[in-house]
């Protein structure tokens, strides 16, 4: 899941949790131009999957990249 | 209990906390408020003083936006610190926040930062509250309903437990007292042995009448994780939101807090939400920026649908479910959530990317 405030989805034991960036906006920043506001949003899905990629044995936290990443998945 | 004799007489000092709508700044709008500091009562500070009558003295409020002690602990707590080293109370009262999560969370950071400094806190929840889900250990609660209706009675309790906590008594098992129990155990001794009360325990279990139980577990339900996804290239995955995102004009009225059921819509051909076709109805926080600019900040599809294309993902389920993380009782969320994974198992999705809300 995408939360904004991980800490309550992790302590209430969801098992994948990306961060998200604010309550009103999880999965983008209206702050930013376009172009990185989209790129923001790719990266956020992306940690998601990673996760969803990952095996865990209990709560953990996914954060997104620093950067877009192309061609990471298994095929 | 006794209270300490140099207590007996004194008038305390209260530093009462209370959130931007309860501190008369705003709603929602106002969540972002930085830490306030006013001298005397705000809102609902006036019933806490009338509670206490001529046993304390609430000398100054903390106002802060829920958005702002959610998101900045660190500063906030510092504005906190600096207001109690200001003002020196006897006693920090917080909230109460019923069923507002993120005002719980403040409610919370007061309390911890005041007990950092040796200042005996207490505070009001509902106890389903995410506060109480993070800080049970740390916070000392009265339990209360869902919503201010019962204002007057929870400032009350608050007002007695806080004054017993000033006046150096201890306090006895959550369920005399009346706070929500922490998870804390003391010795004591019991008027008859263990295995009398068990059996008397066992008895009344097998005839059906009520007993309580000298343990109270409470421990959120561990899932064993889902196995890995192997080839996401050729995953069907799901998207199910609890941000409240329905089509607009909401047909099937879901409700803005206090759901019991998801509903689900079609994204079929769909690349993007366009923000004239769908909103949130989520009554928890400010949906501005979802209905006015963009809701595929609380779903979203666009980098879904890229991904998809790209080839990174097999498939996007063709509906996404939706429901309002606001209030949302566990046992409630839980059967919702059981009835989504139902359809999604029959239709052999592999994954599911939630959003909450």
């Amino acid at each position: 899941m995408i939360g904004a405030l991980p800490a309550i989805a992790l302590a209430a034991n969801a098992n994948r949790v990306v961060r998200g960036v604010k309550v009103q906006h999880p999965c983008g920043d209206p702050n930013l131009p376009d172009e990185a506001d989209r790129a923001l949003s790719l990266r956020i899905v992306e940690a998601a999957l990673r996760a969803l990629q990952t095996p865990v044995t209990g709560p953990t936290l996914f954060e997104p990249s620093d950067q877009v990443k192309e061609g990471v998945y298994a095929s | 209990m006794y209270a300490r004799e140099e207590a007996a007489g004194k008038m305390f000092r209260i530093v009462h906390y209370v959130n931007q709508f309860f501190g008369g700044l705003g709603g929602e709008d106002k969540a972002g408020t930085t830490a306030q500091v006013r001298e005397g009562p705000v809102g609902p500070g006036r019933l806490l003083q009338q509670a206490l009558g001529d046993r304390g003295e609430v000398v100054a409020t903390v106002i802060c936006g829920d958005d702002y002690v959610a998101e900045n602990e660190t500063e906030a707590g510092h504005a906190i610190d600096e207001a109690l080293e200001t003002f020196k109370p006897d006693l920090v009262v917080a909230g109460p926040a019923f069923d507002a999560g993120r005002y719980g969370l403040g409610c919370a950071l007061m309390c911890r930062t005041a007990q950092a400094r040796g200042i005996p806190a207490v505070t009001g929840m509902y106890p389903d509250n995410a506060a109480v889900i993070t800080h049970r250990r740390e916070l000392l609660a009265v339990p209360t309903g869902a919503d201010a209706t019962e204002m007057k009675a929870a400032v009350f309790a608050m007002a007695e437990l806080g004054l017993k906590l000033a006046g150096g008594e201890e306090l006895g098992p959550a369920a005399e007292e009346g706070y929500l129990p922490r998870g804390v155990r003391r010795l004591v001794l019991k008027d008859r042995v263990g295995y009398e009360r068990a059996l008397d325990m066992l008895l009344a279990r097998v005839e059906g009448r009520r007993f309580a139980s000298e343990v109270q577990v409470q421990q959120y339900e561990k899932v064993p994780p889902a196995p890995t996804i192997d080839d996401l290239s050729r995953a069907k995955i799901a998207i199910v939101v609890s941000t409240g995102i329905v089509p607009r004009g909401n047909p099937d009225s879901m409700v803005s807090a206090f759901s019991l059921e998801s509903y689900r819509y079609s994204i079929e051909g769909v690349d993007a939400l366009e923000v004239d076709d769908w909103e949130s109805v989520h009554g928890g926080f400010n949906t501005r920026i979802l209905n006015a600019q963009n809701p595929n900040y609380a779903l979203p599809l666009p980098s879904l649908r890229r991904l998809e294309a790209d080839g990174q993902i097999g498939r996007i389920y063709p509906y996404f479910f939706s429901t309002v993380g606001n209030g949302t009782a566990v046992g409630p969320a839980r059967e919702i959530g059981r009835r989504i994974a139902e359809e999604l198992t029959d239709a052999k999705v592999d994954g599911a990317l939630e959003v909450a809300g």
